[in-house]
């Protein structure tokens, strides 16, 4: 038997004895990330007073639109106190935004459709259309003019709704979504406060491919909202250089407060990326790049690169060290090559080591010119007086954000969509 | 769709810039807009009306009307700052269904008529310039509904903030009118009153045009769509004091430079012609021209934000797509909002034998009589401690924002009874 829930609130419920105690108020659910979470019990209005008070499900014998049934005329009488863990469905999901994981969009629960099944009560799905409205309003609707619309809970993710009720929410559904989707999701729907709860439960990676994603004065927002802790792990999961852009938005007060919860790593990357000059190379330039032995063979090539966790956003070049130890540069292998050669070669002989670099200290129109002269997609970036030392990459799309007006990534973020 | 195609490249579109043209965000702050845009046709015709058929009868409203209006537009922005949502989700969120469907329908109204009043503006603007309502309403309708739904509005809306600026030249044609200075204090700071009805309903308009619900919803969403939390919420209230005095400066000028020209002629307003009139000294014979341009241009930037703004509000309460970056297929009930207000809105302007500046004013007086329903359920969000923290109203604050609410309700209230005697009186 399926009910909406608007059917099933305000019925009467009828004890073994079929004495009216009270009416239905609420379903109380403690699994809501759950592809079908079950109704733990009910809570009803009693006696003049009207108490609000707990029923197990296990208590009901009938439950249906007309009215809920008890197999006891016992019933628990403390006035009933939501717990963390528990969700009422009319108080909390109701009226609420969700996401539509399928259609990548947020919508709300109209009405909640809940099913029966040997003596087991299960959410559903939600329904998301005009008639889930019509209904809880009372006003008939003609059958075949318009139609629920109703979606799983399995394809729903819940948001947790503005409640101070701090309930566990699995995101599992939202962090299937790409990460400049959640990020509209998160921006367009709950607004910062509820948006940082979101973003604090999502597992760490996946925050900071969100966080990049996001313009800087939401970042601001979202971050200062979020937990000292949750902020610095999921920093420290940050390629450093955009780790870098984020600090410069946050600004140094905050820079301080968070330092002691960083990895000393990731600090000494950051600083040493704040300290270059403004349209230095070095401020431009990029640390999330692959680096490879030169004694490794093509095919091992394959395996190395198969087994790192995330790929860094610019793969056309590998940039071949004389040794997994040593950081001296000696040659770059592009993806081309490492498709055209034999996979049984190795790097060495494959590589290009007749070298176009560029350092840290050069203006960055300089290592633009560069990359257009030579027709080349990225630079390495070599310290001048330590030998061949790699210390970064910088990308002919970072390069030529020198030219375009100073907000450029937050233009670029407008100019997108419109584009799409 | 071309996102997962795309890496790296962040495409993040903010909320409502959607829709709300950047240019507005730039230039000026949002309750600068919000306000600011209070002076839209509606608007200028309620002041250059009150002007002409009271003369500075109306004028001691204006340092009251000035406070209410901060106080309604700071509590929107504030709304906006302390939870991040726009005022429809947090009708939606904070109240049950049947509220939520009751204050849509309230808002839908007030703003339609808003609406119908710009397009009516168009309507007398033309007429100005000679042209037949029945040419320049069914033209300006489906280039309107064009700009919007084929996303080229951006472009054009910086040629309607100008055009609308025109406007300002009643501030210059009231010192060309060579007011009395005295008097004009006078009439500032000593009210008069009186229990006509026809004084009465221009008082509620008065009210109603000024604090327009429209505006309250364009401020909280500018609030939530800009970012701006309660940390930097300092700025936003110098913001919003400027955007409202700035708007009621303009207010009080237009009934200077009507009450200094029209009203001793014995001129009442009954038509557009009548209120370009006041610009005459200081634009002669081509004060019809310059007030036509400005009408215009206000109206154009109106009707197009208000339909937009209202429905967006209405589809973010219940969950429907909307913003015009989607298409057509994706948010359908959005832009069905969207083109029935302007659908409807031509089409009221279109009824053959209607006066447009009667069509005006009556439409400001049913805003002010939706304004206090609307101001109720602000007060309430307002106070409600688990959304707003510790940023509800303070004890004084609140006596002048209910003070505020009361004021708007008892007025109303006087318009609707007044009204009722009349007619029975009649009978």
């Amino acid at each position: 038997m399926e009910f909406y829930l608007s059917d099933l609130l305000g019925d009467a419920v009828i004890n073994q004895s079929k004495e009216k105690i009270g009416t239905v108020l609420d379903f109380v659910i403690t699994d809501i990330s759950a592809t079908l979470p079950r109704v733990r019990g009910l809570v009803i209005k009693r006696g003049i007073n009207k108490e609000a008070v707990f029923i197990p499900y296990s208590d009901l014998s009938v439950i249906s639109p007309k009215l809920v049934k008890l197999t006891t005329d016992l019933v628990d009488l403390t006035p009933f106190i939501q717990r963390n863990d528990e969700v009422l469905l009319a108080k909390d999901v109701y009226d609420k935004q969700i996401v539509d994981i399928d259609d990548r969009r947020l919508t709300r629960a109209n009405d909640l459709l809940l099913e029966e099944a040997h003596h087991v009560l299960v959410l559903k799905g939600v329904d998301v259309s005009v008639v889930g409205i019509l209904k809880r309003l009372k006003i008939p609707t003609p059958a075949n003019l318009l139609k629920h619309n109703i979606i799983d809970w399995k394809d729903v993710q819940f948001l947790g709704g503005p409640s101070p009720m701090k309930f566990k929410i699995h995101y599992k559904k939202l962090e299937a979504l790409h990460p400049v989707d959640i990020a509209r999701i998160i921006f367009e729907g709950p607004g910062y406060k509820q948006g940082s709860r979101v973003l604090a439960s999502l597992q760490d990676p996946i925050a900071a491919d969100i966080i990049e994603e996001l313009s800087p004065k939401l970042q601001q927002n979202l971050i200062e909202a979020m937990k000292l802790d949750d902020v610095a792990n999921v920093i420290n999961q940050m390629p450093a250089h955009k780790a870098a852009d984020l600090f410069v938005t946050l600004g140094s007060d905050y820079f301080k407060k968070i330092l002691p919860l960083m990895s000393l790593a990731k600090i000494e990357q950051i600083k040493s990326l704040l300290n270059y000059p403004e349209f230095s190379t070095g401020a431009y330039m990029t640390t999330d790049y692959v680096a490879i032995p030169s004694g490794m063979t093509l095919d091992q090539v394959f395996t190395h690169l198969s087994k790192i966790e995330q790929l860094p956003d610019f793969m056309l070049y590998m940039y071949v060290l004389e040794s997994e130890f040593a950081n001296k540069l000696v040659g770059v292998l592009s993806v081309y090559e490492l498709f055209a050669q034999d996979r049984r070669s190795r790097v060495e002989t494959a590589m290009v080591k007749n070298l176009i670099v560029s350092h840290p200290q050069d203006h960055i129109k300089d290592s633009l010119k560069k990359m257009h002269r030579y027709n080349l997609s990225a630079l390495p970036v070599i310290s001048r007086n330590n030998g061949n030392r790699l210390i970064g990459v910088v990308t002919f799309r970072d390069a030529v954000s020198y030219y375009l007006p100073k907000r450029w990534k937050v233009r670029i973020r407008h100019v997108l969509p419109i584009l799409e | 769709m071309s996102e997962n195609k795309l890496p790296g490249a962040n495409s993040l579109s903010l909320r409502m810039r959607k829709f709300i043209p950047l240019s507005f965000f730039t230039l000026l702050g949002p309750g600068l807009v919000a306000t600011a845009a209070g002076n839209d046709a509606g608007g200028i015709a309620t002041y250059a009306v009150a002007g002409a058929s009271f003369g500075l009868k109306f004028l001691w409203l204006i340092i009251p009307i000035t406070i209410a209006l901060y106080i309604v537009q700071e509590m929107s922005a504030r709304l906006g700052a302390a939870t991040g949502k726009g005022f429809s989700d947090l009708i939606r969120e904070n109240f049950d269904l049947r509220t939520t469907v009751f204050m849509m329908v309230l808002l839908f109204v007030a703003n339609a008529a808003v609406v119908v009043s710009n397009f009516a503006g168009m309507a007398a603007a033309f007429e100005l310039f000679g042209i037949s309502k029945y040419i320049s309403i069914p033209i300006i309708t489906s280039v309107i509904w064009w700009l919007i739904v084929k996303g080229t509005y951006n472009k054009v809306e910086k040629v309607f903030i100008a055009m609308s600026g025109i406007l300002l030249s009643y501030i210059i044609a009231a010192f060309f009118a060579k007011p009395d200075w005295s008097a004009v204090t006078r009439s500032i700071f000593v009210p008069s009153f009186s229990t006509q009805p026809t004084y009465l309903a221009l008082l509620v308009a008065f009210v109603g045009t000024t604090i327009a619900p429209y505006m309250q919803m364009y401020a909280q969403s500018a609030v939530v769509e800009r970012g701006i939390t309660m940390k930097d919420y300092r700025t936003e209230k110098i913001d919003t004091f400027v955007g409202v005095f700035f708007s009621n400066v303009v207010a009080l000028f237009i009934i200077i430079a009507t009450a200094f020209t029209l009203f001793p002629r014995g001129i009442s307003i009954e038509s557009a012609a009548d209120a370009a009139l006041a610009l005459s000294p200081l634009a002669g014979k081509f004060a019809e021209v310059l007030f036509g341009l400005g009408l215009l241009g206000a109206s154009l930037l109106a009707s197009s934000v208000i339909s937009l703004t209202t429905a967006f509000s209405v589809c973010n309460a219940f969950g429907w797509e909307s913003g015009v970056n989607r298409s057509l297929e994706e948010a359908p009930i959005f832009y069905a909002l969207f083109t029935i207000l302007i659908v409807m809105s031509a089409t009221i302007t279109l009824t053959p034998s209607i006066s447009l500046i009667k069509l005006l004013l009556n439409l400001q007086v049913l805003n002010g009589i939706l304004l206090p329903f609307e101001l109720i359920f602000m007060m309430k969000l307002i106070n409600k401690h688990e959304l707003m923290g510790k940023h509800t109203n303070g004890k004084i604050y609140n006596l002048f924002a209910w003070a505020t609410t009361i004021g708007v309700g008892v007025a109303a209230l006087l318009y609707i009874v007044s009204t009722a005697l009349a007619y029975f009186n009649r009978e």
